[in-house]
């Protein structure tokens, strides 16, 4: 029987183990791949309600979402993040955008959850969830004592040599739900942002940010950089599917192509580095041959204006502070703390 | 919550004194202050500085949240506190690449002002600005360029490395680096791994935490975290002297 039970902890240990790393790992490089991450990253032209939005609202959104999502049970968050992705559909290609925003939210969301859920030390938890100061956080997993266990819910006990993993040594319901209270408030924030990503033209986002008089060689280099980040999973993939066309990966089955995948991507980044410096001189002389720079301040040919549909999303954004605002009121506002990620009660102290 | 997220909270159990914090930038905002007034600040930027920028943080930005991040998660618990990967590559190696090629002060800190920007529309969203920009740009832009200014441009030793490559293309001979200018990468690499080892530990866990997120200070967290940072943080950055050299040579650069 104690063989048995030996066996079923080591499975379920090595099961659950692989799970929280593998199902990320998979979503992000079996399913959505260096085309997806180019497609989810780059504008493409549309005409639906988020495309004629002025990009400062979108950023306003963004901003209104991150403290909301930060004073709120985890739960809602999950709705609001679920009610933002599914508005992927008015997107151009709306049904492949939404898939491929669904697995990364996903896979970020599990990549982190597992992380805080099997990683974070008791000592936090008891914080988190009782505001029972522990006097100092081992870094090294430690057995907790009957006492705490009783007011913990165990879920699953790990194989005893999982704490050289930094795993604490059980798994419980309360390491999950902080898990989910982290990793929901950062997926929220990340379907918000790829709206902006998605529906704006660098130019657009360069106009907006010019208007609020940050300096226009900042805006410059940053606008290449939003130009740039779809341009560099282009060219990994071409760089990774060079590699594939000479041989690298040739024996990999359906299980094991993802990883032949990433070892390509990995071999690829210096090499896509310098193909996309090396193009960095086109980019400056085109900018030159148009006067870029020639004047301190820019002048603009569109005006700067805010639509109907602008006023409409305001609403929608004084709502979800509503939203926040009734949510704290009656008993659904962060029940976890937040401040302590990473932290004690800081009883331990030298200044 | 205060200002756009920003808790404000100045006086929790172990924080920094915000009085040694405001000295730090007041001194660092001084010294980049009057490094640019030396060498001409941002004005003495060509377009293709910019453009390297932008390129080079781009690539930081997709290490440190779409590669780095996942890739860390087959790293074990310890080893893992050890090796922040989406740091190594984003943060540390790729911002010293963008210096190797533009090598003017003023670099770091804007790299890390855009970096910081970049970041906030593809993942943080912008809750807790301008505080982090300042933190960013003014800790480790800040240990950028004052790497430059002291190596007076030749960072990494790339300009010694491109006059050895001519000199060796003039002569016939072969263009590698001697082991001269291979230990000078490696040692100024490192001493760069080795300062950015402190802002995040130091000064974000035991004043900028507190102070956006309200956050709580634990010395004993941060000493163990310093150290982990300059274990790894000196050959990551030794590592990151050469791939900086190497890839502003191949661009010609």
């Amino acid at each position: 029987m104690a063989l048995l039970d030996a066996v079923w902890v080591n499975v379920g240990s090595w099961f659950l183990f692989v799970f929280g790393l593998v199902t990320p790992l998979y979503l992000i490089f079996g399913y959505i791949g260096l085309t997806g991450f180019r497609d989810i990253s780059r504008y493409e032209e549309h005409h639906t309600f988020y495309y004629r939005l002025n990009p400062l609202t979108k950023i306003i959104f963004t901003i209104v979402l991150t403290f909301v999502v930060a004073v709120t049970a985890w739960s809602i968050d999950l709705v609001i993040g679920l009610v933002v992705l599914s508005t992927y559909l008015t997107l151009k290609r709306g049904l492949r955008r939404l898939a491929l925003g669904s697995a990364l939210v996903f896979a970020s969301v599990i990549g982190l959850a597992w992380y805080y859920a099997t990683q974070t030390p008791y000592g936090l938890l008891m914080y988190a969830f009782y505001h029972i100061c522990v006097a100092s956080v081992s870094a090294t997993p430690q057995p907790p004592s009957a006492a705490w266990m009783a007011l913990f819910t165990p879920v699953w006990q790990w194989a005893s040599y999982f704490t050289i993993l930094g795993y604490q040594p059980v798994l419980t319901t309360q390491g999950l739900l902080y898990g989910m209270q982290v990793s929901t408030r950062a997926g929220v924030v990340l379907i918000s942002s790829l709206i902006l990503i998605m529906t704006s033209t660098p130019s657009a986002i360069l106009r907006t940010l010019g208007r609020l008089k940050l300096p226009v060689v900042l805006i410059f280099a940053l606008v290449v950089g939003m130009r740039t980040v779809p341009r560099i999973f282009d060219t990994l993939d071409t760089a990774v599917k060079v590699q594939f066309m000479r041989g690298y990966g040739a024996k990999a089955n359906k299980v094991t192509r993802v990883f032949y995948l990433f070892g390509g991507v990995l071999t690829s980044i210096v090499p896509a580095m310098t193909f996309l410096f090396r193009g960095a001189r086109n980019t400056a002389i085109s900018a030159d041959t148009r006067a870029f720079r020639a004047y301190k301040q820019r002048t603009f040919l569109k005006p700067f204006t805010f639509s109907k549909g602008d006023y409409v999303f305001f609403a929608i954004i004084a709502g979800l502070v509503a939203l926040a605002v009734f949510s704290n009121l009656y008993g659904f506002g962060r029940a976890i703390p937040y401040s302590a990620v990473g932290s004690s009660c800081g009883a331990t102290s030298t200044a | 919550m205060g200002f756009n997220g920003i808790d404000g909270s100045l006086n929790q159990v172990g924080q920094i004194p915000w009085e040694y914090v405001a000295g730090y930038f007041i001194v660092a905002l001084v010294i980049a202050f009057f490094l640019g007034k030396k060498t001409g600040g941002l004005g003495s930027f060509t377009t293709l500085d910019f453009v390297y920028i932008g390129i080079g943080v781009a690539f930081a930005v997709v290490w440190q949240w779409f590669i780095g991040a996942f890739l860390g998660g087959f790293l074990p618990g310890e080893v893992g506190q050890y090796i922040n990967l989406g740091y190594i590559g984003g943060q540390l190696i790729t911002m010293m690449v963008i210096a190797a090629l533009v090598r003017k002060v003023g670099v770091g800190t804007t790299s890390f002002v855009v970096y910081s920007f970049l970041s906030d529309i593809f993942h943080y969203g912008f809750g807790g600005e301008p505080m982090y920009f300042i933190y960013e740009g003014l800790t480790y832009g800040l240990i950028l360029d004052l790497t430059i200014a002291a190596t007076g441009g030749n960072i990494f030793g790339v300009k010694s490395s491109m006059k050895a490559s001519a000199e060796a293309t003039a002569t016939s001979g072969s263009g590698g680096s001697s082991n001269k200018l291979l230990a000078l990468m490696i040692v100024e690499g490192a001493i760069v791994g080795f300062l950015f080892a402190f802002p995040d530990p130091i000064i974000y866990s035991a004043f900028f935490g507190p102070f956006i997120n309200g956050s709580k200070v634990n010395w004993e967290t941060i000493y163990a975290t310093l150290t982990r940072f300059i274990i790894s943080g000196i050959p990551a950055g030794a590592l990151g002297g050469i791939i900086a050299n190497r890839v502003s040579r191949a661009i010609g650069q």
